[in-house]
């Protein structure tokens, strides 16, 4: 059962809300440039991103190149000498180049192909050939221009605003304090889907936050998880800590596999969607997420699954042995770089495991796939002009929220 | 086309059949794509030709080190069985090729990132 749920009362008493009174969404929330320059300025402009996790940075002097495609920005997140993780725009202050080439290094000086200006890993200005032609120029104030950059648990965010309104401790609240145990870094193996669909990346929110779905679009993919008393997979145990949000998820115990192929995977491999706590459990695997306090608080005898919502654009979906973590960056008002990372405990250690996982990776891909065919033709029915606002049942209270939470940014005073 | 039988490590001949289709195929993508261009038949053929020896490829299979130096024949019969990742979701799961609303010639590239 859970531990410590009187201690975690203190946020039950307040984390469950009414049901947001949004009832229906302008269809040109989806479809509107002028929406999608607003929520670029208002929202991803102003809100912690989170984009990579701590392990990518691990050793001094560890640098990942990314992309905020939602801003045309790429972004260096590198560790210093200190151990300190900062984030700086790849944009040379000399001339502009954006210097940092490889997606992944190490290196102790970043050196701009150009005019060979270089900086060390804090971002400051080191090596300037030819300085005596740059007396204008001050180097302990030049170097690359910082982003706001933060950890929580095992992942680092980052903030575009100038002066954030928040520090990243303040934006994860109460939310980062209830999920803080939650052991990421012990999941090492990592693959990868990254996609541009054609629609809009609430959508994807959207998507992922209601049960009301799966068992109409998904009856062959997931039948193991509406049951005969929930249906409609109404989630359980919504908590709502603004921006962010969370939901539990039951599975079908009534549903028996057949599929010869799927037996003989979670026979030989003990991987199987529903979770059964055994003495076999090993220190040298990733401690289960169900052994987090936040996972299951309400003690789902058919647990499965948890959401979690990380305000704007990524959810991480909690199972007890995996965890996969989608983002949604915005392209344009019609466009979306899906991203699935899925994070295992382990890579594959045998021909078997490796089946196993291509197994699994096959009908987990299947399943997205799903849900991406509807969100493309959402987008298609709402440009059509032939709905003029969507509507939003009660059982679809997630997504209820994360609007919210969207009209709060676009709305809030500078 | 060479003479397949002789590439597969003994005991396997009776997958030769499904060489062409699968047998040089690297990726799961490749895969996926190949999974929706074959006929309904087609998958249920290699589905009952592999799915009984699943057992007894992978206890061959896993009898050599795991690594890039499978020798050859075996590299080949582990090509063929990862199919069966792609043919399981249509003949288990779907009972057809594709996913439905899926596009046609659906594509996903799957990858593991350098860093994670
Ligand atoms: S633009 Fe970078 S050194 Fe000139
Ligand atoms: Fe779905």
């Amino acid at each position: 059962m859970n531990k410590e749920l009187s201690d975690w009362n203190k946020y039950w008493g307040h984390a469950w809300k009414p049901v947001p009174d949004v009832e229906r969404i302008d269809a040109a929330d989806y479809t509107s440039p002028e929406v999608f320059e607003r929520e670029k300025d208002r929202i991803f402009r102003k809100a912690w991103l989170m984009v990579a996790r701590q392990s990518e940075v691990a050793e001094p002097g560890d640098f990942i190149k990314i992309e905020a495609p939602t801003l045309d920005t790429e972004v260096v997140i590198v560790r210093g000498k200190d151990g300190v993780i900062r984030s700086f725009y790849n944009a040379c202050p000399h001339r502009g180049v954006a210097l940092v080439r490889q997606c992944e290094g190490r290196t102790g000086l970043f050196t701009c192909p150009y005019h060979a200006w270089s900086f060390s890993t804090d971002g400051k200005l080191k090596g300037l050939p030819g300085a005596e032609d740059f007396p204008h120029v001050d180097k302990s104030t030049t170097g690359l221009t910082p982003i706001h950059t933060g950890v929580w648990n095992d992942y680092i965010f980052i903030n575009f605003a100038e002066t954030p309104k928040q520090t990243l401790a303040e934006y994860m609240g109460e939310f980062g304090e209830y999920f803080d145990d939650m052991p990421f870094g012990e999941y090492t193996r990592a693959v990868e889907i990254i996609q541009d669909l054609p629609t809009n990346w609430k959508n994807f929110n959207d998507a992922f936050n209601e049960g009301y779905h799966v068992q109409v679009l998904h009856p062959k993919s997931l039948p193991m998880v509406p049951t005969r008393i929930n249906p409609l997979n109404h989630m359980y145990d919504p908590i709502y800590l603004a921006p962010h949000s969370s939901a539990t998820i039951q599975s079908n115990t009534d549903w028996v596999p057949t599929g010869k192929v799927m037996l003989f995977v979670y026979a030989s491999t003990g991987v199987s969607f529903i979770h059964v706590d055994g003495p076999e459990e090993q220190a040298a695997k990733p401690r289960l997420f169900t052994t987090a306090r936040g996972i299951n608080r309400i003690g789902l005898p058919n647990y499965s699954t948890s959401t979690m919502n990380f305000f704007p654009l990524s959810q991480f979906q909690i199972l007890a042995d995996r965890y996969m973590w989608l983002r949604y960056w915005p392209l344009s008002p019609d466009k979306t770089r899906f991203i699935v990372r899925m994070y295992f405990g382990a890579p594959p250690r045998s021909h078997l495991e490796e089946f196993a996982e291509a197994f699994q990776l096959a009908s987990t891909r299947d399943v997205f796939t799903e849900d991406v065919s509807m969100t493309r033709l959402q987008q298609q029915g709402m440009k059509s002009g032939g709905v003029k606002e969507v509507v939003l049942g009660e059982n679809e209270h997630m997504i209820r929220f994360t609007t919210q939470m969207i009209r709060d940014y676009m709305n809030a005073e500078d | 086309m060479t003479e397949p039988t002789a590439l597969l490590p003994k005991g396997f001949d009776e997958l030769a059949p499904f060489i062409a289709e699968w047998g040089s195929l690297e990726t799961q993508d490749e895969r996926y794509i190949r999974r929706q261009s074959l006929s309904m038949e087609r998958l249920q053929a290699y589905y009952d030709a592999v799915q009984p020896r699943l057992g007894a490829i992978f206890d061959h299979l896993d009898s050599f080190p795991y690594g890039p130096a499978l020798p050859e024949p075996e590299a080949l019969l582990f090509r063929v069985v990862l199919a069966m990742s792609e043919v399981a979701q249509a003949v288990e799961v779907y009972g057809q090729p594709t996913v439905p609303h899926a596009p046609a010639n659906h594509s996903v590239t799957i990858r593991v990132p350098n860093r994670a």
